[in-house]
């Protein structure tokens, strides 16, 4: 029996030498998917790269379809909504990240890794992104929670007291995001090696707007006043008052100098000399990322053949390729009648932009169910256009660069966008189940525009296939981003989140709201937006002007709902007469029709509410009351947190 | 007895060495059949004199008078007769059960002396099911080893696997564990997250894979063995599942032996689906538009035409275009095997080519493997044993990832008014549905392109065995392994035109964009292990032990590449399908690595004294990589005890008849990794990105964690009891066992409330548990009545799971009992506890009248209140909480649509002279299946009706309304139908798959297998070489008795659960074929 267990002794010692314990596990490669934080922070690349994925979770929302819940635009097959797109941000991973990205950088320099210049700019960056986020926060949230350091030390699986952080009021969260962004201008260099990394201007221009948005809501906060009861409102976590808003105007229109002054930036495609020049600078500015005219943005050229930045299903369906679906995103009639005509191509002032169908001129009547209310004795009163795209042919050159309407040219092709006939007898046919041709002097006239389907982007088909794709019920979609040229499924146009023209605006609207500032300055920076859309009069400097500018220049970019909101300026039929700005009719469509009755065809334009899949003709259901607490989102998870709800 | 006689043995042996009259025996051994016995051993017994028979089966040995010869053969009965002159053996062959070696972890044992549950399984009876890959050939007939059969696609063996509802278990062949814990993301996954799905990349790195029991050749299995108790945990970390061990096939000393066998198979699916013919349909689908208030889809007139067979209209029988009525499938092994002394060896080699019922070659499987082992006695003391495998298969699907999933679904949303192609060109395929699918199209790999993988895997063992001269019973051994596969993967799939049916123009394209990918990936295992055991016995003591210590190392490494072709919609250019083809500008790469170690020392001791009182002690100290330094080894101890009551002399005199009765007890504890590997490790991984300046990306990096540093494995316990019995020397026996595996401290998050500002999760704990229990009983019986030889054996296995601890948060608020009892079920066994279906309270509404003034509400939605909307036919169903309408509140509980918890087998076979017989029945209950009434591809918006369909209530006159209280309706089984505006939408409360109708009992049982074969007459056949030959027939899924509703939708298969019909279905099989033994 001893040499039994002399014998298992010897091979419990080979087994040993066979296999040492843990060094059998350290020697491995380890987990290849993962950067250890050392080797993160070692080089100048590790920090870019730390600083990309801060850039990314900016809540910058790109391309969001905000736009199609206000006045303008509408989602094609679904009934019109209004409600604010503004939404906030209460993301404290991200926070958390930069307040890490920040404290990394004492030790970067310690190691030599970066030098004191590099650490300026990095640490400008940082408090920039932060302050950005925040300022995403306190538009929507009030005062909030404002976490300046990394917490990870404080858990200490007890009561955790250092994790809780309370709320500061509104105005000491405006004032701290203001502070932020005049610290992060200090330390950032008047311009950035790569463009689209922040850089002094950047701030400053972000400044500027975020003084505006708090200018704006402390001389409009009473016009809808929230419950004074509330204890948010007692200890002023959601209160704001006129009083406040002159400062804030001053600081709107000092940052907003300061860019307009010092910066290299400057609008792309200024003072054109003609139509033609200005529909093609405004074509060609969203297609590639222009230095000049943006301030900060997005890129979606990202080196790799797949990624896009998904807008190319706006496209109307004629433009699509395999099973795309398109014609997601319409651009209501009431967007087009905003865009204000030229007087004429060679003088080009600037004329109502309503576009004119009848004859009487009464252009505030429309259809409910255009398909059966049009009757034949009704097209007598209509204006005949000779083309289809008459109507459309001086409209503002910003309309013409960035809406794709009836009968316009785009990659090459005809849109076809028409909806009914009027024959040789004088009978007219909305919506016809079958798209049957009509002859007039030999020629062939199709009521929805072209013969074959795929020649077709609209109204086709609407009554029988509800459920057929790429159909849209309005005859306007945006051309704003899409690839001018080819039908090609990676668009790539970039996203300005902030551009030269909104820092003009800003002045502008500064200036007039508060009296401060040089207000003959202000309405040059007015005109200086109209100039470049290639209107050659000026306009004098008002607030319904800069509105009105504000609409039309940043439309399909998410702005007017920002707008409305720092303005207390929604829709609220209890708060008359304030909600001025904000009142909405309906969203209503163009039909264009052919018209054969007379010696030529010519054609006719019908205003009504579109076609909807869901509710046969459209109209709003629902109230459209913008309450006055829905200007204060709901505090997240407010129990766990510890902190004040708002509206209580 | 046999301690007594061994005693016996050495005093008659001690006695003869006095007498020294010695006598030369000389003679033959041979089987039942006459056939001699090579290297049966002849010996003395209790002595260590012997010899081995020869080729002849001839022997000759000199011992002296009076002495007992024991003639024993692996296999065989061992005879123990005395010694005469002239001796011809004859040995039984060795059915008996109780005398056989079972392989258990690390080892052999005998049956009788086993005290933990393990199942073994013979090749014999793994030949009983004809199928391409070793899963199904095991179904039904391993009580415990639950399988289920998920789909008939060629080479996809998507079989559900799992001993006593465990999970995965571990698979270990010829002693190394070649199931990997980590899988590569294949190439399907990265498809899938092209197209925008949502897959979680870690879930799929982890999943266990099997594919080494899909692959390996069941011709060359000669035994399987399933560890279901405490006995796997000597497998350390990662067995808490159970093991299944493959023993493949060896050399036997006996004249080389040629085995030549081949089969074909005819296979239909299982399941074909009977539908309404076109006309029925037409006027089904009206009636349904009728229901559904929407305009009619077929004028009268079209009707009419059809009707009337007008030439004008024509009809395409869109699965019978796509379908064969049954495919012919091949199967090939030829082995050679036989040994002498000093060298033995089998060598074999299979061909299987398996094709789909689809009349297209899009699909297929093909494999060649070819297996050696050679065994080399070097010295007297010292032998070697090799081992290779090397195989290759390749398995072809679609190039579309989606006809995989859905070309039921394409069949039957084609237009069948539509031509395959167009009227004039008939290589022009024509578009017949709105997402240019076009069957025929898709199946066809020279249109729509191919996706191909192809695996090459090569696998070596080296076992070095030493007989330590100076200790009796003490052998040392060396084993090493190399492991190397080789996977690629090819994809193309074409952008290809649709053209319009009549007029013969494009009408469209499939497809945005030609792509063109490949996929490799490497996997090597190094595994080396070292072991000493020891056998002996003293007196009536019997001791075995073994030490041992194993280490694994597996890399796995993966490159892949894709290119597109080009999107300009006119002007794009395919021409091969090599990487280099593609767009240089229009390329993606991708590539990983990754590696995976573990070690173990391992030590087992088993005592029992004089076969009655059985003892085994095992233990292993074991490490993960996964963990922190410090929290990654630990000992796992288990020990088994055994008592052969039997063996008992007062029970001997008591129950004569009953040969084998042992109470066995065993109980162990082994981990199961938790979380993923290196969560201890606070690193930073891919997050977003940003393009700084514009054609530059820069990857974004984010570290969002805590380091998990006190996670460990949990700790799993396994204890079974069980009863072995067998009476009239195995005339009837059988086994029961009650098992209970706990596994305590599965990751999980500490439920605490933590504000946002801290903005990280915390990190995971060891917290939650849960346990499994179940029943397992085998009963057998064999006899024969003259030369009619039989078996009988039946197992049912019952198996539960529920969960001991849940962590969740104290301030936890339940809306009510039912919100409780959804969404909590600690304590609560699973499989039970989903309260996931209305409840019938009998009848069902026979009118418009009868459904709208019923006090209770279905439909209560804004824009379909109250029961306006609900169908004659709909059934009534119980409103539990009694508010006054239908919702998820008044579900109730029912067992679930997941794995079923109650499974069994019945095999049968006989023997007859030259005839032998086999039959393979399987089941399962327990189980729901949800027929989807409103699904994917069910009734309501596709161009088919299933007939079963047609037994609904229907207005009684075509054409009437049924919105009209005055219609008369006929009753049926299913409410009235309705027509839908999309695939799988429904078109009110009433076709909700939570209803009554169709929740249907998925009991099932099946003929798995039956087998009749003959073999020819043995003295004929050898005057022409053969030394046997047996021609047989065997029929697979032959017939299954169900639910009749479930005859459509396979009770087994994961088909209907969501698509209904729409997944590749199982197949019956009719095999044809001969084995030759020269």
């Amino acid at each position: 029996m001893k040499k039994i267990f002399k014998y298992i002794a010897l091979s419990v010692l080979c087994a040993g030498v066979f296999c040492s314990c843990e060094k059998f596990f350290d020697t491995m490669e380890g987990d290849l998917s993962k950067v250890d934080a050392e080797s993160m922070v070692a080089t100048q690349a590790g920090l870019q790269s730390l600083l990309a994925n801060l850039y990314n979770s900016l809540p910058m929302n790109a391309f969001s379809t905000g736009d199609q819940n206000q006045l303008f635009a509408n989602g094609s097959r679904s009934t019109p909504s209004y409600y604010s797109s503004t939404t906030g941000f209460w993301n404290y991973t991200t926070i958390r990240s930069i307040n890490k990205f920040l404290e990394a950088l004492d030790s970067a320099q310690e190691k030599g890794i970066i030098d004191e210049a590099t650490k300026k700019v990095y640490r400008g960056e940082g408090l920039f992104l932060r302050a950005y986020c925040y300022f995403c926060s306190v538009r929507y949230y009030g005062g909030i929670p404002i976490v300046d350091h990394s917490l990870d030390e404080e858990y200490d699986g007890g009561e955790n007291a250092g994790l809780y952080v309370d709320r500061s009021t509104e105005k000491e969260s405006w004032d701290w995001v203001l502070d932020q962004f005049q610290q992060a201008a200090d330390l950032l260099p008047e311009s950035q090696v790569q463009e689209m990394r922040a850089n002094k201007y950047t701030a400053l221009g972000m400044k500027a707007r975020a003084a505006l948005w708090a200018a704006s809501e402390s001389k409009y906060w009473n016009r809808a006043p929230i419950n004074s009861s509330y204890n948010a409102v007692q200890k002023k976590l959601t209160y704001m008052e006129a009083s406040y808003a002159g400062a804030y105007y001053e600081q709107a229109l000092t940052a907003a100098y300061d860019v307009i002054r010092n910066s290299s930036n400057d609008l792309y495609g200024a003072e054109p000399s003609s139509v033609d020049e200005a529909i093609d600078n405004m074509k060609n500015l969203f297609q590639h990322y222009s230095s000049l005219e943006g301030l900060f943005g997005r890129s979606y050229e990202t080196g790799d053949s797949k990624t896009t930045n998904g807008v190319n299903g706006w496209a109307p369906a004629q433009c699509l390729m395999g099973d795309y679906t398109g014609g997601s995103y319409s651009i209501s009639l009431n967007l087009a009648d905003e865009y204000d005509y030229y007087d004429s191509k060679t003088s080009r002032k600037h004329l109502n932009g309503k576009i004119q169908t009848l004859i009487d001129g009464d252009e505030d009547d429309y259809f409910d169910d255009v398909q059966a209310e049009m009757t034949d004795a009704l097209v007598a009163n209509y204006k005949k256009y000779d083309k289809v795209t008459s109507p459309f042919e001086l409209k503002d050159a910003r309309f013409q660069a960035w809406v794709i309407y009836p009968g316009c040219t785009f990659r090459g092709m005809t849109i076809n966008m028409q909806g009914g006939i009027v024959d040789g007898d004088g009978h007219v046919d909305v919506y016809p189940a079958e798209n049957k041709a009509k002859f007039k002097a030999l020629t062939a006239y199709y009521p929805y525009g072209a013969e074959k389907q795929e020649d077709l982007s609209f109204f086709y088909d609407l009554t029988t296939n509800l459920n057929s794709n790429n159909r849209s019920f309005y005859c306007f979609v945006p051309r704003k981003y899409l690839d001018q040229n080819t039908n090609n499924p990676t668009t790539k146009t970039p996203w300005y989140d902030l551009r030269y023209s909104e820092i003009l605006l800003t002045y502008a609207e500064a200036a007039v709201e508060s009296g401060k500032g040089d207000q003959g300055l202000a309405a040059t920076y007015l005109n200086m937006v109209r100039h470049r859309a290639g209107f050659t009069d000026n306009v004098p400097l008002t607030l319904e002007n800069v509105l009105h500018e504000w609409k039309v220049e940043f439309a399909l970019e998410n702005k007017w709902s920002d707008v409305l909101f720092r303005r207390r300026a929604f829709y609220n039929p209890d708060n008359t007469p304030t909600y001025e700005e904000g009142s909405i009719g309906h969203k209503l469509t163009l039909v264009p029709m052919v018209d054969l009755s007379g010696a030529e065809a010519k054609y006719i334009f019908l205003r009504a509410l579109p076609y909807s899949a869901t509710s046969h003709f459209n109209n709003y259901s629902g109230t459209l009351r913008f309450n006055a607490e829905q200007y204060y989102g709901a505090i997240p998870n407010h129990v766990k947190n510890r902190i004040d709800e708002n509206n209580k | 007895m046999r301690a007594t006689s061994l005693v016996l043995g050495i005093l008659l042996s001690a006695t003869a060495l006095f007498a020294q009259n010695t006598i030369k025996v000389t003679g033959t051994v041979t089987d039942a059949q006459k056939e001699p016995i090579v290297g049966a051993a002849v010996m003395q017994k209790g002595t260590s004199t012997g010899t081995a028979t020869d080729i002849d089966g001839n022997f000759e040995l000199t011992v002296p008078e009076g002495a007992v010869l024991e003639f024993s053969s692996i296999g065989f009965e061992t005879q123990t007769l005395k010694a005469a002159a002239k001796m011809n053996v004859t040995l039984v062959e060795d059915s008996e059960l109780l005398d056989e070696t079972v392989v258990v972890g690390y080892g052999v044992q005998k049956r009788e002396s086993l005290t933990s549950s393990i199942s073994q399984i013979r090749s014999e009876d793994i030949a009983m099911t004809k199928s391409p890959d070793a899963v199904t050939a095991l179904q039904g007939k391993v009580p415990g080893l639950m399988i289920t059969q998920n789909t008939g696609k060629p080479g996809d063996f998507a079989n559900s696997i799992s001993i006593r509802g465990y999970g995965t278990p571990l698979v270990v062949v010829d002693g190394v564990v070649r199931s990997s814990t980590k899988v590569t993301r294949g190439m399907f996954f990265s498809i899938m997250k092209d197209y925008g799905m949502d897959v979680s990349e870690t879930d799929i790195s982890y999943a266990n894979d099997l594919s080494v029991l899909n692959e390996i050749n069941p011709d060359d299995i000669e035994s399987i063995s399933v560890l279901k108790d405490a006995s796997a945990t000597i497998y350390g970390l990662g067995a808490e599942n159970g093991v299944i061990l493959i023993t493949t096939k060896k050399g036997q000393v006996k004249k080389p032996t040629v085995n030549l066998s081949a089969m074909l198979s005819l296979t239909q699916p299982v399941t074909v689906r009977n539908v309404e013919s076109w006309t029925s349909f037409m006027k089904w689908e009206n009636a349904m538009s009728d229901v559904s208030k929407m305009g009619h889809r077929f004028s009268d007139e079209v009707i009419a035409a059809y009707e009337n067979n007008d030439p004008d209209y024509i009809y395409t029988d869109w699965y019978n275009t796509v379908f064969k009525k049954a495919t012919l499938n091949q199967q090939y092994n030829v082995s050679l095997t036989g040994g002498t002394e000093t060298v033995d060896y089998y060598i074999g080699g299979n061909f299987t080519n398996d094709n789909s019922v689809y009349k297209s070659k899009s699909y297929g499987y093909d494999r060649y493997s070819f297996n050696a082992n050679i065994g080399v006695r070097l010295t007297k003391n010292l032998q070697a044993r090799y081992t290779t495998t090397f195989r290759q298969s390749t398995n072809r699907t679609p190039g579309s990832y989606d006809v995989d999933w859905n070309l039921l679904y394409y069949v039957y949303s084609s237009n069948p008014m539509v031509g395959v192609t167009t009227k004039e060109n008939p290589t022009h395929y024509t578009v017949v549905d709105e997402e240019f699918m076009n069957p025929a199209a898709l199946l066809d790999t020279e249109t729509a392109g191919y996706y191909k993988m192809d695996n090459k895997s090569f696998n070596n063992n080296l076992e070095i065995t030493y007989n330590a001269p100076f200790l009796k019973g003490l052998r040392f051994s060396a084993n090493g392994a190399f492991d190397f596969e080789r996977n690629k993967s090819t994809m193309l799939v074409k952008r290809y035109p649709l053209y319009d049916y009549a007029t013969d123009q494009v009408a469209g394209w499939f497809r945005e964009e030609t792509q063109y990918g490949e996929n490799w990936s490497d996997r090597r295992r190094l595994y080396g292990r070292i072991q000493a055991l020891y056998d002996n016995h003293f007196g009536k003591h019997n001791v075995t032990a073994m030490l041992g210590a194993e280490l694994t190392d597996f890399l796995m490494s993966s490159v892949g590449a894709d290119r597109y072709y080009g999107t300009d919609k006119d002007n794009w250019l395919y021409t091969h399908d090599t990487i280099n083809s593609g767009l240089r500008s229009r390329s993606e790469n991708k590539g990983t690595r990754s590696q995976d170690r573990s070690a173990g020392y391992i030590g087992r001791v088993n005592y029992n004294y004089a076969g009655k009182y059985l003892v085994e002690v095992m233990g292993r100290y074991d490490g993960s990589y996964w963990y922190k330094r410090g929290k990654r080894w630990a000992f796992f101890p288990s020990y088994s005890l055994g008592w052969r009551i039997s063996e008992e002399k007062f029970f001997k005199s008591i129950l004569p008849f009953v040969n084998n009765l042992k109470f066995r007890w065993s109980d162990g504890f082994t981990g199961s990794n938790q979380g993923s590997p290196y969560d201890y490790v606070t690193g930073y991984t891919e997050s977003g990105s940003w393009v700084f300046t514009d054609g530059k990306t820069t990857t974004g990096y984010a570290n969002n964690t805590v380091e998990s540093s006190i996670l460990t494995w949990a700790k799993v316990r396994m204890m079974d009891f069980g009863v072995d019995w067998e009476l009239w020397q195995g005339k009837f026996g059988g086994t029961f066992d009650w098992y209970k595996r706990t596994v305590i401290g599965t990751a999980a998050t500490r439920t605490v409330d933590i504000p946002d500002f801290y903005a990280v999760s915390l990190p995971k704990e060891n917290l939650n548990s849960y346990e499994n229990q179940g029943l397992e009983l085998t009963l057998y019986h064999r006899n024969n009545i003259g030369a009619f030889n039989y078996r009988i054996q039946g197992n049912v296995s019952f198996t539960r799971s529920r969960n001991t601890y849940i962590e969740s948060s104290a301030t936890q608020k339940y809306t009510s009992s039912m919100n409780y009892w959804q969404s909590y079920n600690l304590n609560r066994w699973n499989g039970y506890f989903g309260g996931s279906r209305y409840e019938w309270a009998g009848g069902q509404f026979t009118s418009i009248t009868d459904a709208s003034t019923s006090q209770v509400l279905y439909d209560y939605s804004a824009s379909g209140a109250g029961n306006r909307a609900i169908v004659p036919g709909m059934y009534k169903l119980i409103d539990r909480n009694g508010n006054g309408y239908i919702d998820s509140n008044d579900v109730f509980y029912t067992w679930g649509t997941g794995s079923s918890p109650l499974q069994f087998g019945l095999m049968l076979s006989g023997s007859w002279k030259g005839l032998d017989f086999s039959l393979m029945f399987n089941g399962a209950a327990l189980r729901y299946k949800s027929y989807m009434m409103a699904g994917y591809s069910s009734f309501g918006y596709l161009n088919y009706l299933p007939s079963e369909y047609t037994d609904s209530y229907r207005v009684a006159n075509y054409g009437d309304d049924p919105w009209d209280p005055e219609t008369q309706w006929v009753a049926g089984y299913w409410p009235a139908l309705a027509r839908v505006t999309s695939s799988g939408a429904s078109h009110n409360a009433t076709y909700t798959s939570a209803q009554p109708y169709n929740y249907i009992n998925a009991a099932f049982l099946r003929l798995k297998s039956l087998e009749v074969g003959y073999r020819f007459a043995p003295n004929f056949m050898k005057k022409i070489g053969i030394k046997s030959a047996r021609v047989f027939f065997n029929g697979g899924n032959l017939f299954t008795i169900c639910n009749p509703l479930l005859k459509y939708i396979d009770p087994e298969s994961q088909d209907a659960s969501s698509s209904a019909g729409g997944y590749y279905q199982l197949n019956r099989s009719y095999n044809f074929g001969f084995n030759l033994t020269f």
